[in-house]
Parts: C-alpha cells; sequence; structure tokens
C-alpha cells in the first residue's frame, strides 16, 4: 500500500492520477440545422424535338444533401407524384415519357427525412408518341 | 490497489492510477476525500459553430466546474454506448423538449466515436486544464469539435432543434500544478 498525503489547497503530486466521476447529468449542448432550402430555378427543356425526355435543372440549395423530382400531368398546382428520388447533382433527365403534358417539382433533403417544401412547378412540356414540345 | 488515506487536515491521494466505480452519476465509490467530482454543464454560449445535420457531425459547447483546490487536467472523456441518444429540445434552454426528438425516438443524435460499450475512452486532442476552485478559468468553457454526430436517419422533428447530450460515464483527470487552459477553449476527440 502506498499512502501519501498534501495539505488542503496544495496540488497532488503530479504523478498522481485518477478517473474522476462526472456529476449526474453532465452532458453538452449540440445544435441541428434548419431543413434544407427550397430549390430555386428549376426549369425543365426537352432533350430533343424528336424525342420524349425532359431534362430538369435547378439551382443548389443550401444545406442539401440530395433533390427529389415530382412530376404531374393534371395541372401546375396538383396531382404530383414521386418520380425520383437520391439526386445528387442539380439536373435530372427523365427516361423516355408516355404521351402527356408534364409538369416537374423539385424538393431538397437532408438526410432520408429532412425535407424542403417543393418548388414552383416547371412550365407544361407536351409529349407525344415521338416528340416532345 | 493502492488507496488513498485521509488525514486530519489534509487531502490525501494514491501515488498510481485510481480507478474509481461510478454509482449512477453520484459520489464515486474509493475516491479520495480530496478528489472531488467535476461537473459538466451545456451552455449556449458560445454558439456552436459546426451544426448537426443527417449523416453530419456538430460542436457541442460545455462549461466545465472544478470544486478542487488546484488545478485539474482533463485528458480523456469516458462515452455512453452508440445507442444512448441526445434529447431535443425547442430552444438553447433546454427545457422545452422537442416533439418526435427526444432520446427515445430516437433522435440518432450520439457522441462522435461512441463504441457499443458503455465507458470507452477517448483521449482529447489537446488536454484541458480546469483551475483551482475560484482561480480564473473556473469554470472553463469548451467547444468540442464536431463531437456530436446525427445519423442519417434522424427524423424532421429534429430540424433546427437543440440538443442535450446523452451524460457523460466520466473525464480522466490528473491533479496537479498546471497552467489553466483559457476560457473559452477549442478541443475534441477525434477516435
Amino acid at each position: 500500500m502506498v499512502v501519501a498525503a498534501v495539505a488542503v489547497g496544495a496540488p497532488p503530486a503530479s504523478a498522481t492520477a485518477w478517473t474522476v466521476d462526472v456529476a449526474a447529468g453532465g452532458r453538452g449542448q449540440a445544435h441541428a440545422r434548419a431543413a434544407p432550402a427550397v430549390p430555386g430555378g428549376v426549369t425543365a427543356v426537352c432533350t430533343a424535338t424528336l424525342g420524349t425526355t425532359i431534362k430538369v435543372t435547378w439551382n443548389s440549395a443550401t444545406n442539401a444533401t440530395s433533390y427529389s423530382v415530382y412530376a404531374s400531368t393534371t395541372n401546375a398546382s396538383s396531382g404530383f407524384s414521386l418520380y425520383a428520388s437520391g439526386i445528387a447533382g442539380t439536373t435530372f433527365t427523365t427516361s423516355p415519357l408516355a404521351a402527356a403534358t408534364y409538369w416537374f417539382e423539385v424538393a431538397s433533403f437532408t438526410g432520408a427525412n429532412w425535407a424542403s417544401a417543393s418548388s414552383a412547378a416547371t412550365a407544361s412540356h407536351m409529349v407525344t408518341a415521338a416528340t416532345c414540345l | 490497489m493502492t488507496v488513498g488515506a485521509v488525514l486530519s487536515g489534509v487531502a490525501a491521494y494514491a501515488t498510481a492510477n485510481w480507478v474509481v466505480g461510478l454509482a449512477g452519476g453520484s459520489s464515486a465509490q474509493g475516491q479520495s476525500a480530496g478528489v472531488s467530482n467535476l461537473t459538466i454543464t451545456a451552455v449556449a454560449s458560445p454558439a456552436a459553430t459546426n451544426l448537426l445535420y443527417p449523416g453530419g457531425t456538430g460542436d457541442v459547447v460545455v462549461t466545465i466546474s472544478n470544486p478542487n483546490p488546484y488545478p485539474v487536467t482533463i485528458t480523456a472523456v469516458q462515452l455512453p454506448t452508440n445507442t444512448t441518444y441526445a434529447t431535443g429540445y425547442t430552444t438553447s434552454a433546454l427545457s422545452v423538449t422537442q416533439t418526435g426528438c427526444v432520446a427515445a425516438t430516437p433522435s440518432d443524435v450520439t457522441w462522435s466515436f461512441a463504441t457499443g460499450t458503455s465507458g470507452s475512452s477517448h483521449p482529447l486532442t489537446s488536454a484541458l486544464t480546469v483551475g483551482a476552485s475560484g482561480a480564473a478559468n473556473n469554470p472553463l468553457t469548451v467547444t468540442f469539435t464536431n463531437d456530436a454526430t446525427m445519423a442519417s436517419t434522424a427524423p424532421a422533428a429534429c430540424e433546427s432543434t437543440y440538443f442535450s447530450m446523452p451524460s457523460l460515464v466520466g473525464v480522466t483527470a490528473t491533479g496537479g500544478a498546471a497552467t489553466s487552459t483559457t476560457s473559452p477553449a477549442t478541443d475534441s476527440w477525434t477516435s
């Protein structure tokens, strides 16, 4: 057994080491970001007149780590459903589309569950069996 | 085992490492009368520079108070498990919990580098010395850079939320003459 003593107010010897407890509730504070911003500058263009695919582009949104594209064949304000998700960049080209008139919206994501509101809808594009206008 | 002894009017200590049993955050078993627990408190100032987001890390801000009559130098922290989650609050006052973003949800916010074992030890990049009781730099405010982690699956309810991190299991500290760290300080553990 090794025992040593030191006067109150003086530090223990430099060789002394111990693992001390921290009082109950010893913790810290962290803070989380806000949801990602709504993507701006969303546009859609036909990739070719004689084709049936559409390229959607948008501006990078603050805090976004991925984007989702929504499409509607109803009108510019309703009928949107998820078309593609997990897009890392700021452009997306659809697969060949069935004949219809299309509008697109984009939302930004941080992780799996943090989402912005959807962007404004793009102008419409009419796709026929072989053309995009 | 080496044991410290208490003498009248003096504080006793051991010359070998103390491994102190923990009793639910209360006074540790086998602890020398000359060694008092440090108190670690969550604070909002200075504001964290790096904010948490799903799949990312963020800063943790604390104050450390040393009730001992000599400086204490902290060299490592012991963390709870990586499934011990922080609780979210609506403001930095940490008084009203954030619905849908509490430890039981879970919030998916944990200490960085925590493992599946409670009490895993993580060395600080730089030792922190808290001044003696009543001295300058006591309490010591420290920002631990990117030492909170948020999983990519964190619920949307955790957006813009303030977190009270899980209680530390312990810290490794050495008492003795040392120059206190200037408050506020920045430090971290990186493994």
